[in-house]
């Protein structure tokens, strides 16, 4: 269905384009939200999100996975937004410590939460490259291999993210834990 | 045990991460933007469109303008009538040149012309310089 939609995009059919749009809008919506914490900026960063796909169908490597595609332009729109609000013109790296090992301990992987909102305020405190590694591993369930191919960066350094994420999250529970 | 809790918490997670329903349609938004996007680069292509062709009008005016203070400055005004044009001065020199002062803007034109001596008859023709 999304390869016929997207044949159809490419010979200009918006018809097709808005049903794309109608498939996908919920999972770029739910990225913004991780980046933005606001409905409207979401929505609205969506849109653009949108519109950029839109113009760069031409680049699209159908071999490549759809969903993947539009995650990376969508993560890519948000990044520059982040620059933007930061005044900051460099690229932001995503370098962890390049763990080579992917593979956390039974420890490691244990963040030591039970409480709900504690999570998601502790989501919230978060740096947002961290956050958007979680939610594609957590949220969008992809594969190191799949969250590489959105970020543009190697397998073994999505793992370092993933492993270091943790470690924050894992961190920012206990200070919560403490103070709550 | 471990692996009990590993899922509770992934499920934990996961329930953290899930944003809201984005309650709407966005394809709408999105089609008015590539419409307002279409139209502005259309309305840009027009514009620097004109913007060429003004700049090349203007060229030719100036071109046309300075073509015609050349002609006018330099080339001997000229009777309407019959095309004749109209002389200042004619001086005979010792070395059988005549200077001839053509009337003309901006203080006319002067030639010179060099005729072999002939004393009977002569030639009417002769080198200008």
């Amino acid at each position: 269905m999304v390869e016929n939609w997207v044949a159809q995009c490419r010979t200009g059919d918006r018809d097709a384009f808005a049903s794309l749009v109608g498939a996908f809008q919920q999972k770029v919506f739910g990225l913004c939200w991780q980046f933005l914490r606001d409905r409207q900026a979401a929505m609205d960063a969506a849109a653009d999100i949108f519109c950029k796909v839109y113009a760069a169908f031409d680049q699209y490597d159908s071999d490549r996975s759809f969903a993947a595609w539009i995650l990376a332009i969508a993560t890519n729109h948000l990044l520059q937004i982040k620059r933007t609000e930061r005044r900051q013109g460099v690229r932001l790296e995503w370098s962890g410590n390049d763990v080579a090992d992917e593979r956390a301990t039974p420890e490691e992987e244990l963040l030591n939460f039970d409480d709900r909102e504690k999570v998601e305020a502790a989501l919230a405190r978060i740096p947002d490259r961290y956050r958007l590694v979680l939610y594609l591993r957590y949220y969008e369930d992809l594969s190191y291999e799949e969250i590489s191919g959105v970020l543009d960066t190697s397998v073994s350094t999505v793992g370092s993210l993933v492993l270091r994420a943790k470690g924050i999250m894992r961190k920012e529970l206990a200070l919560l834990g403490r103070t709550g | 045990m471990n692996q009990e809790k590993m899922d509770w918490e992934r499920k934990l997670l996961r329930e953290a991460l899930t944003p809201p329903d984005i309650a709407g349609d966005l394809s709408g938004m999105v089609m008015d933007r590539i419409e307002r996007s279409n139209r502005r680069r259309t309305g840009i292509l027009a514009s620097s469109r004109r913007v060429w062709l003004t700049a090349a009008s203007l060229l030719l005016t100036v071109m046309a303008g300075m073509w015609f203070a050349y002609r006018h400055s330099t080339v001997p005004e000229t009777d309407p009538g019959n095309g004749q044009v109209l002389v200042e001065s004619v001086r005979v020199l010792q070395n059988d040149a005549l200077i001839v002062e053509f009337a003309g803007q901006g203080g006319g034109d002067t030639k010179y012309f060099w005729f072999e001596a002939q004393p009977l008859g002569g030639s009417d023709s002769g080198e200008e310089s």
